[in-house]
């Protein structure tokens, strides 16, 4: 899971990184942004509402701050037992009582200012319809006398030329009286409005209305009082949200503003982190690199070392010479054992020339060819050799890759029997197997001889190790080759091969091919000291550098351990209350005591770590200085004492240069 | 006083043979002893002081070789040496530019003949078997019948209760501690008590590669590389799980070309 995130890491490209990282930045930042308080305050038509909806907001976030201040300090003062401790607590208390007070007062403050200003615009209204009203009857007074002159002239005028008059008499009566009414009307309603003004009750009432006055026909005159604005208590509805939605924002604010603190140290790991698999990444590739062509250039020494192995003779010339000289000093005793041992000479040459030529032979084939060998070995070594072969007869048909075996023989009587006075014996033993990876031969080659403890050396192990590669060449790692030590003494060497014979090596052509187009291969170079003093010199304080980096290293790691562990520790106390917490003398215990502890273990964290780091930086800057004035000072030194020295030196200059002189005229 | 002989000869045919051939061209020739293996042919020649001795040279125990090289040390012996030996070219080299005699198997009726009558000369003369030089021969002899100096490519290494012989190819990396070397391979742990500067000695820099200063690593064998915040290096091996640690030293092997 770690290796496919850190390739998904890897893979991403930088630009898309930093750009990804920025935009949750962005989104979180947006996130933390409280939209609906910003949203409430523009919602206000008027400026006044708009200050109200604020005071609100404000009172919101106050109520929620001093709410959970109080709890806290109640919560305090209930486990306080120190008079002292409690008295401060009471104080605290009786203080945030005050604020809260205050802060309802100016909740109160805003109505009765809201009123305040009501009533100025009421008195206003006030005044202005009392001068409305006294124009209104002026007006009316002036049509009623207007009325009655134009009566007066009228009937005059009727009466003169001797015209009856009575209804326009009646008419202009009906019209005076509407005059009158009219004035009368006026007089009311400023006797009204002044009445109201003098009523102090009035100004109690909010969005209080004056009377609109009658308007006189005539006049027309109108007026209004304007109606009260709405700053005065909002509605409880309007409140509801307004503090809801702060509590939203509230918590959204504290969520988004953790997580930005969260996500910025968390970005730049991973930037970092994908620097640094970004290198290790090119140095597996660098060393997968070097390990192909270490697996090519090895392969083709084998696929070549393998070849040559099938081109050299098989039989050993001494192992020949032996026993012609055998068969040579039979015929003149034993003429019938003579003739058995050429027989199986014969058999053993028969079978094992044309194995060279040959890719593969069956279990049969080698088994005969390792049996006329020990009957060879037999007659030679009389009574220090017995030997048996044990196969199944299903398995003698079996695909075997060829001279395998009689290496393994051969292996066994020259350096497990031969050595001894005594000899031994020898079992081969051919078994199916059935593997997980399905059935295989097993061919095992038993000794009683020296054993490996005894062996001068493992014998150089040629014959061994063209066996174990041609095995790989041909199986790749579905052979298995071993050598153990047999019970009591002796050795097991076992060939263990899959009964289905693989395509005859397709990787061995390719491989080579592979090889060889990679060319000579960069030849890595071998760890070696430096030779010359200076750069041992420098080697040695690399090493010593490298030392000091590690012990600074290994120093952080151990306290950055501890200091987690103590951290771990103390959140469990914390949280299983075995460790309380405690603000002076006082205890804390239950959620708040959580809180405070988890904020405080925190904050004690952040500080000891960066303690820490701070000591270990400066540890490891003083291993640099140190190592600097170590080869300074033997600098200064140098120097200092060089002007004493230089005559000396010029003088052992000149006496070496005289001596290799005379040496040189010697001869 | 009848001239001695010891044959030593590990094939018993072959000693039969020669005691048979020996008994009819050289009849005077007392064969005081017959024996199967180097120690017992050093023990008859100590015990019997034989003017000759016939050796085969792949004996049990100790090889003829050895024995001559062991009876040149002690001047007091004048035995003259005759190598009997199967067809081995150096060996045959080394013999043929020195005074000892050798007699190469199988051999005629005429071959074994020539070395009587050279022997028989030789005892007339009452010369001495050359010390000085037998000394000389031998040593250079036990070079080159000694196994030439190859690489490592066997480790005798014990698993368990068992000793093993593993592969040095098979081997993906050695680690030491105080006192043993782990050889870990993908199937088995095995220790073995040789220090990780011997084995360096022997194996190829191309494919093995120190990391550490207890830790050598197959290269073939590497399947990854992680570098930490320091540029500390560590080294995961193909089937196994510990990370070996490059130090700094050696962390320029996983540089990048």
């Amino acid at each position: 899971m770690f290796k496919a995130f850190g390739s998904f890491i890897h893979k991403t490209p930088w630009w898309a990184m930093v750009a990804g990282g920025l935009l949750v930045l962005i989104g979180l930042v947006m996130f933390a942004v409280p939209i609906q308080v910003i949203r409430l305050h523009d919602s206000g038509a008027t400026p006044q509402e708009r200050k109200a909806i604020d005071r609100e907001i404000n009172l919101a976030f106050g109520d929620t701050a001093l709410n959970f201040a109080e709890d806290v300090v109640r919560a305090m003062r209930e486990r306080a037992h120190d008079p002292d401790r409690q008295r401060e607590l009471d104080h605290a208390l009786s203080e945030i009582a005050r604020a809260k007070k205050e802060l309802s007062a100016a909740q109160t403050d805003v109505s009765r200012a809201a009123r305040e200003s009501a009533q100025e615009s009421a008195d206003a209204a006030l005044e202005a319809a009392l001068e409305a009203a006294d124009a209104a009857l002026d007006a009316a007074v002036e049509a009623r006398q207007a009325v009655e002159e134009a009566r007066d002239d009228a009937l005059a005028l009727l009466k003169n030329r001797g015209l009856d008059f009575s209804a326009t008499a009646a008419s202009f009566d009906a019209m005076l009286k509407t005059a009158r009414d009219n004035e009368k009307a006026a007089r009311e309603a400023l006797q009204s409005i002044k009445t109201l003004r003098q009523d102090k009750a009035a100004a109690e009432r909010p969005a209080a209305e004056a009377p609109t006055p009658e308007k006189s026909k005539h006049s027309g005159i109108h007026i209004q009082i304007p109606a009260s604005p709405s700053v005065t208590p909002l509605p409880d509805g309007l409140r509801g949200e307004i503090r809801s939605k702060v509590g939203g924002d509230v918590w959204r604010i504290g969520v988004g503003s953790a997580l930005i603190l969260a996500f910025i140290p968390l970005f730049v790991l991973l930037l970092i982190s994908k620097y640094f698999i970004g290198r290790s990444r090119r140095a597996l590739a660098v060393a997968e690199e070097k390990t192909e062509q270490a697996q090519l250039s090895e392969l083709s020494r084998q696929i070549t070392e393998a070849r040559l192995q099938a081109l050299q003779a098989q039989v050993e010339p001494h192992f020949l010479y032996n026993t012609l000289a055998n068969v040579q000093a039979l015929t003149e005793v034993d003429a019938s054992a003579a003739h058995r041992m050429v027989g199986h000479l014969i058999a053993y040459l028969r079978a094992s020339l044309p194995k060279m030529r040959e890719h593969t032979s069956t279990v049969g084939q080698e088994l005969e060819l390792v049996r006329a060998y020990l009957n060879i070995l037999q007659m030679r070594m009389g009574e220090r050799l017995q030997f048996a072969v044990d196969v199944p007869s299903v398995l003698l048909d079996k695909p075997f890759p060829p001279m395998m075996l009689p290496s393994l023989v051969e292996n066994a009587i020259k350096h497990g029997l031969e050595p001894l006075r005594e000899g031994g014996r020898i079992d081969v033993l051919v078994t199916q197997i059935t593997t997980p990876a399905g059935e295989r031969i097993r061919v095992q080659v038993r000794d009683s001889g020296k054993g490996l403890g005894e062996a001068a050396t493992p014998g150089g192990g040629v014959g061994l190790t063209n066996v174990r590669e041609r095995l790989a060449a041909l199986y790749g790692d579905k052979a298995q080759f071993c050598i153990e030590s047999n019970s009591p003494r002796g050795v097991v060497a076992s060939i263990e091969i899959p009964t289905e014979l693989p395509a005859a090596a397709p990787t061995a052509a390719a491989g080579a091919a592979r090889a060889a187009s990679a060319g000579a291969a960069s030849a890595p170079a071998s760890a070696t000291a430096p030779a010359s003093p200076w750069r041992r010199v420098v080697h040695l304080g690399s090493q010593s550098h490298s030392v000091w980096v590690q012990v600074v290293s290994r120093i952080l790691a151990v306290l950055m351990v501890l200091l987690c562990g103590a951290f771990v520790l103390a959140l469990v106390g914390l949280y299983t209350g075995w460790m309380p917490v405690q603000v002076g003398d006082l205890r804390l215990d239950g959620v708040e005591g959580m809180a405070l502890g988890s904020v405080g273990l925190l904050a004690g964290f952040g500080v000891v770590a960066l303690a820490i780091l701070f000591v270990v930086a400066v540890l490891y800057g003083l291993g640099f200085f140190l190592a600097a004035l170590l080869l300074l000072i033997p600098l200064v030194i140098l120097v200092s004492i060089f002007p004493v020295a230089a005559p000396f030196i010029l003088i052992a200059l000149a006496i070496y240069w005289s001596v290799r002189r005379r040496n040189r005229k010697l001869p | 006083m009848s001239i001695t002989a010891v044959i030593a000869e590990d094939e018993p045919i072959l000693r039969a043979q020669l005691k048979a051939k020996l008994a009819r061209l050289w009849p005077q020739l007392r064969i005081v002893a017959d024996v199967g293996d180097g120690e017992a042919a050093l023990q008859a020649i100590e015990e019997h002081q034989p003017d000759l001795a016939f050796l085969d040279i792949q004996m049990p125990e100790m090889t003829g070789v050895e024995v001559a090289r062991s009876l040149a040390s002690n001047p007091q012996h004048k035995c003259h040496l005759v190598f009997v030996t199967a067809f081995d070219q150096y060996a045959v080299q080394a013999f043929e530019a020195d005074a000892v005699d050798y007699v190469l198997k199988p051999y005629s009726d005429e071959r074994l003949q020539a070395t009587v009558e050279r022997l028989q000369a030789r005892i007339g003369q009452g010369a001495a078997a050359p010390a000085q030089d037998l000394q000389a021969l031998m040593a250079r002899l036990s070079a080159t019948l000694a196994p030439q100096a190859q690489p490592l490519r066997w480790i005798k290494a014990s698993v368990g209760q068992n000793l093993r012989l593993i592969a040095i190819d098979d081997v993906l990396f050695f680690q030491s501690d105080e006192k043993y070397t782990l050889v870990a391979t993908a199937d088995c742990d095995a220790l073995i008590r040789t220090p990780i500067k011997e084995i360096l000695e022997g194996i190829d820099p191309a494919r093995f590669w120190q990391i550490h200063r207890s830790t050598i690593v197959n290269v073939a064998a590497v399947e990854a590389v992680t570098r930490d915040f320091r540029g500390q290096a560590t080294v995961k091996v193909r089937g196994r799980k510990e990370n070996l640690s490059v130090s700094r030293p050696f962390s320029h092997l996983f540089k990048q070309m």
